[in-house]
């Protein structure tokens, strides 16, 4: 009987092993239908949106088959590996900064401006910018997330502080005033150490100097202006909360306390981030709202967020292609992706009607200030699909690194780290 | 007689107090796992409290979520294939090869032996992409050829394994079967395959463990998600990076994706354990 | 020097028996292993051309500071990791060898942290050893200040080393084969002789496992040397760089400043120094390591 068994065993197993050698049957297409690739990294959460929209696009353009490829980690590294072997996606999501020098994606100006279906004129000014590199449209951005302050409503009127919105709207809401609320809104226990602190560091270094009107790089992103005091004095602002206020805590105990978990709950009384996080502070105990960041005068926010997908240089069906990305730029397909709470459309036609894509029994009162400072939103050196080289990005971090852990001073880390960035920026 | 008790109450002490240490962390993901999303990792931790480890409420409906998430049934039928083939590939072909450089002798047999050591030295992350379009270029994209194919040309690492066990296998064995007639081929078969039930149960546990947890190589060879492994599968619940990653669903995916191999353990671990040695065979 | 018949038959044997990883090698690993060689010679961004630049990488790769300070934490690491990971996975399986009843649960159980998945494992251990974590309330109770562990340019390293020791399963694992191997009447004769149980230890146990010691030992530098993930993921290389592991390095090279050829340099350096370690171990082992079968 044994023996039997053991018989059994292994003539399973080599069935098993015949069946991996002989794999599986390959899909037929049919005849005058193209494939478009699309690869892209997330997961659970997209999955149905990207199945409605390719589904979507599908009714629309019967003529071409959409297929989405899910990449759960490390994408950069896949689609390097894609791009040598010459079988990239027809679609990807790539650093402009870094891959257009390198000949992967297909400029697509002609394209957008014979395409009728995309309202650009609605689009608020400046997003197109996003998907640009050094004078030509890669990608087309139909999304933002500005950068704005959230604050726990509780918290400001148990301290009797007057709402940062009126504030803004006064023109009075700046650092200094942002200082001196932090000061208030901090609890301390019976030994001085801090039990709620007063902000998180969570949205990336760089929307501080834009606040202060600063500069850190030029306008095509060619040379870097890191040195510009209003650059230094709003990162130093930054670390000193930290360092000298004590009212957001140190790198270590940062990455423990988590950025939005801690202001769900309730264990910090501000932070600033984008739209994105509405959806998940929706189960938050205390009442929140949003306001305009503290910026000085001249100063403005940025958007963090993706510019959106390029096509290849070697595609073999750029026009299909194409078709999928301007369907996903297309207002339809922004309200799908909207109501996901990822991003907000840029549209200012769908900023009118927000209760077409947004749950409006979660959104914060002022959810307008996203839309009040979109007009002049600035693109983040960094952000979903960059603008500056990642060993740039690298060399700037380590630089900052040194600030963080109290060794130098933002003057001086960057004063340092400025001739190699701009020797990078060069190299492009 | 005394000395024997104390001894063996010294070890059970031990063996459970450790046992205890061991439990943890895996009591704390079994934890985390029926936690609702919001209440994943309590800030500040207070592991005296029983708050810390009982989640309230308790959320078994984890479990059924991350099941019908995703296809799970798809991933563990990939995952199978993929494991089985391997595993039988690889215990062929590395003890086929272990005995060559265990018994027989040849004049390159240490210069190779050296090499075959060296291909563990060199980093995968600057051989990934030449392999990567080596696959490409044969056509094996998207197969489950990448993983089952190579391993019937043996790995570095349970060759040497296996070296060294049949290094300690004494001549007389050897001589005995000759002088029986046995040709080398019956000799690996009948002397060398029965005694090294020990680390071939070893190899196949690392096998089915490595293969069943892999993520790089399923990550960089499998583009539909149909073809995907459990490994790979369990990543799809984080999304765009942190916005939406779902970490009560991948800790109860975790656990249970990690049952398998820890039942294949607790089953297979009797092989590498005998009671009498047959080593101790005298000549 | 001339063979005897017998001696070919034996040799054209054992290239029979070694044929599959002769192929396999030459298939699937020499290609790429030549092309990583040739392109250390090269810039290459992966996605143009190779360009051919001699010595240059090489040149570069002498006065890198993070050359250096990767190596010297790689090998501060190793050098410290290895000892201990081969003790505590010898003890271990020691302990897990004695005749005490319920041994297969015991075993399973001290086998759990192989199986649970890295990422879990890493979240678990950087949680423990956070500012707020579980190992600063532990040192609380004793009255010593708490650290920033992982965050402490000073601590960081030794606080992945201590991490490190959790994976004692795999190794743990071989050498409890091994002590199976170990025939039973080595150890009756010498009980009838009077050998107390330490004598029996370094007398009968240490030499019979020598082969194993010598496999673990080997296997775990090289594989130590190569440690990636605790430093990818629970510190970033960070602080300061005093966890910027060599192949965290490198994988940055390779991946994010899109210059594979000076990650090829960087990778066939490392090559060079495993193998000569290796070498330096393998020759020792005439010294210590016993066969009890070998030709």
């Amino acid at each position: 009987m044994t023996r039997f068994l053991k018989i059994l065993g292994w003539a399973a197993a080599l069935g098993v092993v015949v069946w991996a050698f002989a794999g599986e049957e390959e899909e037929v297409i049919p005849p005058g239908v193209s494939v478009v690739k699309f690869a892209i990294w997330g997961g659970v959460a997209e999955r149905e949106a990207w199945a409605a929209l390719a589904e979507d696009f599908h009714r629309r353009n019967p003529d071409v088959l959409l297929r989405v490829q899910m990449v759960p980690g490390q994408y950069e590294q896949k689609m390097l590996a894609m791009l040598a072997a010459d079988t990239a996606p027809d679609a990807l999501i790539l650093r402009l900064a870094d891959f257009v020098p390198k000949g992967v994606f297909e400029p697509i100006d002609e394209r957008l401006r014979r395409d009728t279906s995309l309202p650009l004129d609605d689009l608020f000014p400046g997003v197109l910018a996003l998907g640009q590199w050094r004078g030509k449209q890669y990608a087309v951005p139909s999304a933002i997330g500005p950068q704005v302050l959230f604050y726990n409503l509780r918290h400001f009127e148990e301290a009797g502080l007057e709402s940062p919105n009126d504030l803004a709207a006064r023109g009075d809401w700046d650092w200094a005033k942002f200082l001196d609320y932090c000061r208030r809104l901090v609890r301390k226990d019976a030994s001085g150490k801090v039990v709620r602190w007063a902000y998180v560091r969570y949205t990336p270094p760089w929307t501080y100097p834009y606040l202060f009107g600063g500069q850190p790089f030029n306008d095509d992103f060619t040379a870097a202006n890191l040195t510009d005091p209003r650059v230094c004095e709003a990162i130093q602002a930054y670390a000193d909360l930290s360092l000298d206020h004590n009212v957001m805590p140190p790198p270590a105990l940062q990455e423990q306390m988590g950025g939005w978990q801690a202001f769900a709950r309730g264990q910090v009384s501000t932070f600033i981030s984008g739209p994105w996080q509405v959806k998940r502070l929706k189960d938050m105990a205390d009442p929140y709202d949003i306001a305009p960041p503290p910026m000085a005068r001249g100063g403005r926010t940025i958007t963090l967020g993706g510019a959106g997908a390029g096509v290849w240089v070697k595609s073999r069906n750029k026009e299909a292609t194409y078709r999928w990305l301007s369907y996903l730029a297309g207002p339809d397909a922004r309200r799908i992706w909207a109501g996901l709470g990822f991003d907000i459309p840029a549209y200012r036609s769908l900023a009118e009607r927000v209760e077409t894509w947004a749950d409006t029994a979660i959104i914060p009162k002022h959810f307008r200030v996203f839309y009040d400072l979109a007009p002049d939103l600035l693109r983040s050196p960094v952000a979903t699909t960059p603008f500056i080289p990642a060993k740039a990005e690298q060399v700037i971090n380590a630089a900052l690194e040194q600030v963080w852990l109290g060794r130098k001073t933002v003057k001086e880390a960057l004063a340092e780290a400025q001739p190699e960035v701009n020797e990078i920026l060069k190299k492009k | 007689m005394h000395r024997h008790r104390f001894e063996r109450i010294a070890i059970y002490a031990i063996l459970i107090s450790f046992s205890a240490v061991m439990l943890v962390p895996f009591a704390w993901m079994v934890s985390s796992s029926l936690r609702s999303e919001a209440e994943m990792f309590p800030y500040p931790p207070n592991p005296l409290s029983w708050g810390f480890w009982a989640p309230d409420p308790v959320r078994w409906e984890n479990y059924v979520n991350a099941w019908e998430a995703l296809p799970f049934t798809r991933f563990l039928r990939n995952t199978l294939i993929i494991t089985t083939g391997r595993m039988v590939g690889e215990l062929i072909s590395c003890s086929l090869i272990a005995f060559g450089f265990a018994r027989l002798r040849a004049r390159w047999r240490d210069a190779l032996f050296i090499v075959l050591l060296g291909t563990m030295m060199l980093p995968g992350q600057v051989t990934m992409i030449p392999v990567y379009i080596l696959f490409s270029k044969i056509g094996w994209i998207n197969t489950f050829k990448p993983f089952v194919v190579p391993a019937f040309f043996g790995a570095p690492f349970f060759v040497f394994m296996l070296r060294q066990f049949f290094l300690n296998i004494p001549m007389d064995l050897d001589e005995a079967a000759r002088i029986d007639g046995a040709s080398t081929f019956q000799i690996y078969t009948r002397i060398f395959l029965p005694l090294a039930k020990p680390p071939l149960a070893v190899i196949a546990i690392f096998l089915f463990m490595g293969s069943w947890r892999e993520f790089l190589g399923p990550l960089m060879y499998l583009q539909e998600t149909e073809r995907f492994t459990l490994a790979l599968g369990l990543m799809l619940f984080r999304s765009y990076g942190e916005y939406a990653t779902r970490w009560d669903l991948i800790m109860a995916s975790s656990i249970a994706v990690s049952l398998p191999p820890l039942i294949l353990f607790f089953l297979t671990q009797r092989l590498i354990v005998r009671g009498v040695t047959l080593t101790g065979i005298k000549g | 020097m001339t063979y005897t018949p017998r001696e070919r038959r034996e040799a054209r044997e054992f290239y029979l028996f070694v044929s599959p990883w002769l192929i396999g090698f030459v298939v699937f690993t020499a290609g790429p292993m030549l092309a990583s060689a040739l392109l250390s010679f090269a810039e290459w961004d992966v996605i143009t051309p190779p360009r051919w630049v001699g010595l240059d990488n090489y040149r570069a790769l002498a006065r890198d500071p993070l050359f250096w300070k990767s190596l010297g934490v790689t090998a501060t690491y190793t050098l410290i990791a290895v000892p201990l990971h081969l003790t505590v996975s010898l003890a271990v399986a020691i302990l897990l060898n004695q005749k005490v009843r319920g041994l297969g649960v015991f075993r399973t159980i001290f086998y759990l942290p192989t199986v649970l998945p890295g990422v879990a494992s890493l979240m678990l251990w950087m949680w423990i050893f956070f500012p707020d974590g579980l190992l600063n309330a532990f040192t609380g109770l004793f009255g010593l200040a708490p650290e920033a562990w992982l965050a402490d340019e000073r601590l960081a390293l030794p606080s992945l080393i201590a991490m490190s020791m959790w994976g004692y399963g795999s190794t743990m694992l071989i050498f409890l084969a091994g002590l199976q191997e170990i025939p039973q009447h080595l150890y009756e004769a010498a009980e009838i002789d009077g050998c107390g149980r330490w004598s029996k230890f370094v007398h009968i146990t240490l030499p019979m496992l020598s082969p194993v010691i010598f496999f673990n030992a080997v296997t775990s530098m090289i594989g130590t040397f190569q440690v990636f993930e605790a430093g990818y993921i629970a510190t970033q290389g960070g602080p300061n760089n005093a966890t910027l592991f060599y192949l965290l390095y490198l994988f940055r090279n390779a991946f994010e400043y899109f210059q594979m050829g000076y990650a090829c340099a960087l990778a066939w350096v490392l090559f060079w120094i495993i193998m000569a370690l290796t070498l330096l171990v393998v020759k020792s082992s005439a010294a210590w390591v016993y066969y009890e079968g070998k030709r």
